[in-house]
């Protein structure tokens, strides 16, 4: 239980949004010339990071827009929201999970 | 758009015109209940940086979108329009005489923008009086404290269990009212609960 | 005959000498024995000693299954020379935070092999252990409440019964007949049209199965050692050769991962990334009340399982947070829905009040099957993804885990459950098998 800054309607309660994983993935460019060992690797491997992670989160029972969250998985705080298309923040790379 | 001779609210099965008149002599009542049923209802989407967008819109009764996040306009008496989201808005328009929802359409002609109307799909419900706010502080994260939730602020968010666009409306004399939007399928179940969680404070259905 | 196990045995906080061969037996003699020394006399169920430098296993996690792996390694292979590593106390992880359930209705051949070993070995393991692990077989219900449900729900018996695993298919009327509690009118919000039944499913004391492994263990010889967490692998090639601690280096050639949640932050310190992802399940118990609820039933579709304690205590499980988490915490309205539900399904639990609630990290396999299995490293193994279904398993992981380690090869039983199946896409996709969201 947390609240995560929208970054479009503001501060709101973590119960109005949904999580939805790992942000900043990268859909093959040539998905027919990935070897299994690629593909299984864009499908099913993630950094579950324990620590600083970014992830995509959506504002479901509110403005129902998508967006980015950094983190910290060992305290659910919500350290920085950017919208999708965004890069991620460079000042948390520097804090080490 | 539907017939209005056909035209039912999603609270009809309620008789709250019955119950109205059951609580006609209710002295102090803390809150005040009643549905705004039939309003049409359009949702709106554009760029508000386009200036065509913009300027077609004025051209409909002067309509004038709000771009600040969880902010609402009003255009005189009848019409509200309710920041949604960056390109995504909510009018609502209770004068049925005048519907909106043709007009909108035809100034949108050959702009980037989607007109849809969703009235059918929802109901309103308005609370109002002294305790009103704290009816709603049982089964809402928002922060609704008077000083910042402001009459002009609106919000989607979650009451209870369903989703619900609350708006707080101006008010001369600061008595607290609230218009709750909800999906019909959920009306029934959102004015049970707002029923439920008024009791403690003498509520009153008030009917027109 | 197993009362004695009923005393909670002392966790050791001091270093003891004590012999560790000379387990003391608990029967109703030594009961008696001690009965005139005042209960005085009895000796700490397991021994805490400091670590030494080098074993020949070290099992980094001391919960069930890892607990498990140790004993089944000195019982069934000679291997007594083994450390368990635990970052705090054993059986503290989701160990001590599940809702106990033990069954073996699962889909899949390849599962049902794997939970139907663990369940018949849960049904010696009280006399095995010399242990009261309060095993209960007083039958596990999975509900339907749609056509749909019951279609899936006749093809999952079917499944199960030709693997030769018991599960029947029960009417409304049956299900009401055994537990009149439940709400079986065709107006309630989630009707009930049928459920499937395993009678020989049901619950054990989740504590006791980590301390009876963990007294079993230490009889063998095995060193269990609390409060050391792993920080860090020692790697010389493509061989591990120990594991930096708390405590210090401690040197092995071979080292098992039975971490749960944190599976995948210990593979990354060798450099192996798992598909695992680490979520906060939900648990809770009421006040206790009288024997009211005579079996487990739990309930795919509203993802609400429950059951009843010994202590009279209702013990609830939803499903998991969607958002991943290592903070053994969830968010109130997960359990706010979940207790909505049950209350549709047992109108009569809505006036119990909840006593305790708490999270644990469970760590979700993209197919919701176990992982266990050797890894690119030798003489690194990795016993992870159990997800919210661990527990059950937890005779069968040890003992399987235990036969791959000490051959450096899997026993057929988790052949099937390797890394690279998400590789070769031969998945075992048990999605299904619990009432857990995931």
């Amino acid at each position: 239980m947390f609240l995560i800054n929208c970054p479009y309607c503001g501060p709101r309660e973590e119960s109005e949004f949904h999580p939805a994983g790992e942000a900043h993935l990268k859909r093959p460019a040539n998905p027919e010339k990935l070897s299994d060992i690629e593909w299984a690797d864009y499908l099913f491997m993630r950094q579950n990071t324990k620590g600083i992670l970014l992830e995509r989160w959506v504002h479901r029972h509110g403005c129902r827009r998508w967006f980015n969250v950094a983190r910290d998985t060992r305290t659910n705080k919500v350290l920085h929201v950017y919208q999708m298309g965004d890069s991620p923040p460079t000042q948390l790379k520097h804090i080490k999970p | 758009m539907a017939n209005l001779y056909l035209k039912q609210s999603g609270l009809a099965h309620l008789h709250l015109g019955a119950r109205a008149l059951a609580d006609r002599n209710r002295t102090d009542p803390g809150v005040l209940m009643r549905e705004l049923p039939t309003l049409e209802m359009i949702n709106l989407r554009g760029d508000p940086q386009n200036s065509y967008f913009t300027a077609a819109l004025k051209s409909v009764n002067g309509i004038i979108l709000p771009i600040i996040p969880n902010t609402f306009n009003c255009v005189k008496d009848h019409t509200k329009i309710l920041w949604l989201g960056p390109n995504e808005w909510l009018i609502i328009n209770s004068l049925s005489t005048k519907p909106l929802f043709k007009r909108l359409c035809t100034s949108m002609k050959k702009l980037h923008s989607a007109v849809t109307e969703v009235g059918d799909g929802k109901t309103t419900i308005r609370l109002s009086g002294p305790n009103a706010r704290q009816v709603l502080s049982k089964g809402c994260s928002l922060d609704l404290h008077s000083e910042e939730f402001l009459p002009g602020h609106c919000a989607q968010t979650i009451l209870g269990r369903s989703d619900i666009v609350v708006s707080r409306m101006p008010d001369a004399a600061n008595i607290n009212i609230f218009d709750i939007t909800v999906a019909r399928s959920y009306a029934a179940y959102t004015w049970a609960w707002l029923e439920d969680a008024a009791q403690e404070f003498e509520s009153q259905v008030i009917f027109f | 005959m197993y009362l004695c196990g009923l005393l909670e045995p002392v966790p050791c906080g001091l270093s003891d000498t004590m012999l560790s061969k000379s387990m003391q037996k608990y029967s109703i003699y030594a009961l008696l024995r001690n009965a005139l020394n005042f209960h005085e006399n009895w000796h700490r169920a397991w021994r805490s000693p400091a670590p030494k430098p080098e074993y020949d296993v070290i099992i980094v996690g001391g919960g069930g299954h890892g607990l498990a792996t140790a004993y089944y390694l000195a019982k069934e292979h000679g291997i007594t020379n083994i450390a368990v590593l635990e970052k705090g106390w054993i059986g503290g992880g989701n160990t001590g935070r599940n809702t106990t359930i033990i069954r073996s209705n699962y889909l899949w051949d390849e599962s049902a092999a794997m939970y139907e070993k663990s369940l018949q070995l849960f049904e010696g393991l009280s006399q095995e252990l010399n242990f009261n692990i309060m095993f209960s077989q007083r039958g596990v219900m999975n509900l339907a409440h749609s056509l749909s449900d019951m279609r899936e729900l006749k093809r999952r018996v079917n499944a199960i019964r030709l693997n030769g695993i018991d599960s029947e298919i029960l009417t409304t009327i049956q299900i009401k007949e055994l537990l009149p509690i439940i709400n079986t009118s065709p107006q309630s919000r989630y009707p009930i049209l049928g459920a499937s039944l395993q009678k020989r499913a049901g619950i054990a004391r989740h504590d006791a199965v980590a301390w009876g492994y963990a007294r079993g263990a230490d009889s063998h010889g095995v060193d269990i050692i609390q409060n050391c967490e792993v920080t860090g692998m020692l790697r010389k090639g493509g061989c591990i050769t120990g594991v930096e601690t708390t405590k210090g280096i401690i040197q092995a050639p071979k080292i098992g991962i039975v971490a749960a949640g944190h599976t995948s932050v210990l593979a990354a310190m060798a450099g192996i990334r798992l598909p695992l992802n680490s979520y906060p399940l939900q648990a809770m118990v009421s006040e206790p009340i009288k024997p009211i609820h005579p079996c487990v039933v739990m309930s795919n579709a509203v993802h609400v399982y429950v059951s009843q304690s010994d202590k009279g205590e209702m013990v609830l499980g939803a499903g998991i947070d969607g958002y991943h988490s290592y903070t053994q915490r969830g968010s109130f309205h997960v359990v706010e829905g979940q207790l909505g539900a049950l209350c549709e399904l047992f109108p009569i639990f809505s006036r119990l009040r909840l006593v305790r609630q708490w999270g644990g990290i469970v760590d979700i396999s993209p197919d919701a099957s176990p992982i266990l299995s050797k890894t690119p490293i030798k003489g690194f193994y990795i016993n992870g993804g159990w997800g919210t279904g661990g527990f059950k398993a937890t005779p069968g992981s040890g003992w399987s885990f235990a036969h791959t380690i000490a051959r450096d090869e899997p026993h057929e039983l988790n052949a099937p459950f390797t890394l690279d199946r998400f590789v070769s896409g031969a998945l075992i996709d048990e999605h299904g098998a619990a009432a857990v969201a995931h």
